[in-house]
């Protein structure tokens, strides 16, 4: 990559400024739940045309202001500026799916209203739950998908051909033998990146803060495994005219939705867990299965979603919409907590059957439709 | 006739048939330990850059370089609101190869071979959509070439072209964002990899009628979001390592087929069909092993390909022929052989297999010597055509299997008469007998055993290859495919070496030639002696004496 070409450095001088006083305001609300997916946020900062390989010479400080890291994962953001915007985007990638799928939910993976500051769930992360297991979870997740869909786009240069032993003969080696697949250094570089802050600071062994750091690297790995295990393979034949006597297969990622789904499905069936002296997470009741490495564990219940309650960080599910007729989660008896529901009729004209035509705009239709509306007392 | 082999000991043979096993299963270790994975697989997501002039100026689009706003001006996403200024004709399907890694910008390699790309669109479920969707695609496909010491700008062009593909896709849960599972299609095929960077530019244009509606094949594309380019190319080591075991045996083949024309010249009669057979198959596997593939690292000869495909067609035509011919000779029922034309049942059955092979070969991979990303597969009756080529291969890979497997049952049937019955015969006319019974079930054993090892380790091949999972490329050292692929390919040239030695005419016995005439006699008898009078056996058996 070339570092050079000064219009661009110039622009960069200019965005930085903005940034660094954006940041420089946003400091004030730094928070003490310190989480890095705040990082999603800043997507449109680490600028979508920037060249950001010029970031690396830019500025150090550009780390250290990105609110949310801990120091190890600033370490990391300032050896790999450039892998910063797709760790955003991996960080919005998790929420918003997170938020899909816990629509139906007491507790919807809301992030605090005010999603400038590094807030994004609220307090509610502090406790070892079930909801924290599958944020850090899908975040890792995010992260690992976003990582290795850039490496593939070329748009990271300094992903790694993970059979290359020694950097300096890589040419030799790709020419040798070729470069393994994307996927495994996004995991790589999502475990190095989520996995830093849980191994900073070494609590005494069988405290309630180590057994919350080894809980967050449990589910932080099943995070990045759920991708990895949704590859699907896919091969060509390419032999003796086009026979399969030579075969070559690859493996195709899902779109993150259906890893999301997947990870949903461990978050129903978590484990819970506690450290004994040693500090290694035991399973707490008798007759239970050791959790896979797939599988989702977490420490604590799930405080009351019902109600608000600032020092749990529940936001409560007061004006929440919920279904009449469901029995599910999404019912009115479950998501209101038996408090009732409030019913609203309107007529509303919206469009409907989107379709997507190539390229690029979508066909709607208008519908005119009566919506009753059941929110929450 | 004397072969070598009846005059070698019990000992020798053992020895002998040991050295090769050691030679097989060296290779077959060089294959696995020293060699990659025979290729390798890149996936690139294409990036999606606006073309301002809807194509009408021709221009190439990289999205990496000094210049790269310039020369690519990215659109991150075609489901988003900025995408909806554009059309479809706006957008270019950018993929530069290789990808940059380690902060290196990689170069391809000439030791690849060849480059093959396959075109997987990512097209999501869109509300009310169909379980399966078939359509046809239409890409303006273009391909260049850049070289290191090259401007950044000096794409030059290898070919353009428009295509047609058959998009064929399916879903397993109809949900909102879910994906297509869409079957790869073959976008584009390059027989020699002779640059170092390489620029693929594509399109899915639409047209618009008078009244501004799109129209035209691409319309039916539905939600498409991304464009992935999977890029195959043969691993140098993997080159490297083989060429090397082709560029050993070519002097080693070379010997043996030498050295027996040189015995067939010293017999006093002319060669018969086995030995002219077997003199070809010398030739053919000569012919695979002659390693001009050296010459694609110093000149660009995209025919290579194609080449090595006709190479292999050939040495597996003779192979087959050889075996129809070997088993036809083995016969000892008292039908007169000795010529070609006694087997043109059989003989036609091979070469019609492997002629609409090669035709097929040469519509697809020939043709693409004038245009990269023709395939036969891409229109429906180029489709029907391909397959009925293949359907004719198989059913006449199929008739000639049963006729050879027909052809073995009725010699070892034969044999295992003929045997019961050897102990009525004199000393020296069973001993000729057991030494041609031996030969024959030599040659089968060996046969068998080849035949069965390529196909298992095929199969486990290309088992192993489709399962394997992330995670497991680390797994012990051994790259299996290399293995085999090295592996059989060393086998089938110990095998005809072997051929060559042990069924060439042997000059220590130079009486024995004498007894040539006889033993053809003695053959074609064999079947009328065992059941006719005990004069008859007498009257064959002062014969064979007097010789």
């Amino acid at each position: 990559m070339e570092r050079s070409s000064k219009d661009h450095s110039s622009l960069w001088k200019l965005r930085l400024l903005l940034f660094i006083v954006f940041f420089s305001l946003v400091e004030q609300c730094r928070g003490q739940y310190g989480s890095w997916w705040s990082i999603a946020s800043k997507t449109e900062f680490l600028g979508a045309n920037a060249q950001l390989s010029l970031l690396g010479s830019a500025s150090l400080n550009f780390c250290s202001r990105l609110e949310g890291l801990s120091k190890g994962q600033e370490r990391i953001c300032s050896l790999h500026q450039d892998h910063m915007m797709p760790v955003a985007q991996g960080a919005g990638l998790a929420i918003k799916e997170c938020q899909s799928q816990f629509r139906n939910r007491r507790w919807n993976c809301s992030a605090v209203s005010d999603n400038k500051t590094d807030r994004i769930f609220g307090p509610v992360m502090k406790i070892g739950s079930r909801e924290t297991a599958f944020v850090n979870a899908i975040s890792a997740a995010g992260v690992t998908y976003a990582i290795s869909r850039s490496c593939r786009e070329g748009e990271i240069s300094t992903c790694s051909c993970s059979r290359a032993e020694k950097p300096k003969r890589l040419p030799e080696e790709w020419a040798w033998g070729g470069c393994g697949d994307n996927v495994r250094y996004g995991y790589e570089f999502a475990k190095s990146f989520t996995d830093t802050r849980e191994k900073e600071v070494r609590p005494k062994k069988g405290s309630p803060a180590q057994a919350r750091a080894s809980m967050n690297l449990f589910n932080n790995q099943a995070g990045r495994m759920a991708v990895y295990k949704a590859a699907k393979p896919a091969c060509k034949c390419h032999g003796v005219s086009g026979s399969c006597s030579l075969r070559t297969c690859w493996q195709q990622l899902p779109p993150f939705r259906e890893i999301g789904k997947k990870i949903k499905l461990r978050y129903d069936a978590a484990t819970k867990m506690a450290v004994d002296k040693r500090g290694n997470l035991q399973v707490t009741e008798a007759g239970y299965k050791k959790p896979s490495s797939l599988d989702l564990v977490y420490l604590e219940e799930s405080p009351d979603y019902c109600v608000y309650n600032k020092k749990t960080g529940s936001l409560g599910t007061k004006d929440r919409r919920c279904n009449p007729l469901s029995q599910g989660t999404d019912g009115c008896e479950i998501m209101c907590c038996g408090r009732g529901f409030n019913t609203k009729k309107e007529v509303v004209r919206e469009q409907c059957d989107c379709k997507f035509q190539w390229c690029c705009y979508v066909v709607c239709k208008t519908c005119e439709r009566t919506l009753e509306t059941h929110t929450c007392k | 006739m004397a072969a070598f082999i009846d005059t070698m000991s019990t000992k020798k043979l053992v020895a002998f048939g040991l050295l090769l096993l050691a030679l097989q299963i060296v290779f077959f270790v060089i294959g696995g330990t020293i060699a990659p994975s025979p290729s390798n697989v890149a996936s690139i997501l294409s990036t999606k850059c606006i073309d301002n002039d809807k194509g009408k100026i021709d221009r190439w689009f990289y999205p990496r370089g000094s210049d790269k706003n310039k020369t690519c001006k990215v659109l991150h996403d075609l489901n988003s609101p900025d995408a909806e200024r554009y059309s479809a004709n706006n957008i270019v399907f950018a993929a530069q190869f290789p990808l940059p890694r380690d902060g290196f910008n990689l170069t391809m390699s000439r030791w690849f071979q060849y480059s093959l790309g396959v075109l997987h669109p990512e097209i999501s479920y869109q509300d009310n959509g169909e379980e399966d969707f078939k359509t046809e695609l239409e890409i303006h496909a273009r391909i260049g070439y850049r070289n290191r010491e090259d401007p950044e700008d000096a794409w030059k062009e290898i070919d353009r072209s428009v295509e047609t593909r058959q998009l064929d896709c399916n879903i397993e849960e109809k949900h909102q964002d879910y994906l297509y599972n869409c079957s790869p299609m073959a976008l584009y095929e390059l027989g020699g990899v002779h640059h170092d960077f390489y620029l693929l530019n594509l399109r899915l244009p639409v047209t618009y009628s008078s009244d501004g509606t799109p129209i035209g094949k691409n319309v039916n594309l539905g939600k498409l979001l991304d464009l992935w380019i999977i890029e195959i190319h043969q691993n140098g080591g993997y080159t490297r390592v083989f060429w090397s075991v082709k560029t050993v045996f070519f002097p080693l083949v070379l010997a043996g087929v030498v050295w027996f024309w040189h015995r067939i010249q010293q017999l006093a009669r002319p060669p018969k069909l086995m030995e002219k057979m077997l003199f070809t198959l010398g030739l053919g596997l000569l012919l695979l092993d002659t390693p001009i593939e050296w010459f694609s690292l110093g000149f660009n000869f995209p025919a290579m390909l194609l080449l090595s495909d006709i190479r292999q067609g050939l040495f597996y035509t003779i192979l087959f022929a050889f075996w129809i011919i070997f088993a036809g000779e083995y016969q000892m029922d008292d039908v007169a052989r000795g010529t070609l034309s006694t087997y043109w049942k059989h003989l036609s059955a091979v070469a019609a297999c492997c002629i609409s092979l090669f035709v097929f070969d040469m519509c697809e991979r020939g043709v693409q010597l004038t245009n990269v990303f023709y395939s036969i597969w891409s229109t429906t009756t180029g489709s029907i055509l391909a397959k009925g080529f293949l359907i004719t291969a198989m059913c006449c890979a199929c008739i000639y299997f049963f006729f050879l497997t027909y052809m073995v049952i009725i010699a070892v049937r034969n044999m295992w008469d003929k045997r019961k019955k050897l102990d009525k015969f004199q000393e020296k006319t069973r001993k000729r007998y057991q030494v041609i019974i031996f030969r024959f079930q030599f040659l089968l054993l060996m046969t068998l055993l080849c035949a069965a090892f390529t196909i298992i380790a095929f199969i486990i091949a290309q088992v192993g290859e489709s399962s394997i999972k992330w995670g497991d490329e680390d797994r012990a050292g051994l790259e299996y495919t290399s293995a085999v692929n090295v592996g059989v390919f060393a086998m089938w040239n110990l095998y005809v070496t072997a051929l060559l030695v042990l069924y060439s005419p042997s000059s220590k016995h130079e009486s024995l030639i004498n007894d040539e005439q006889s033993e053809d006699v003695a053959m074609s008898r064999l079947d009328l002696h065992a059941t006719t009078t005990t004069s008859e056996v007498t009257e064959f058996l002062q014969k064979v004496a007097e010789d």
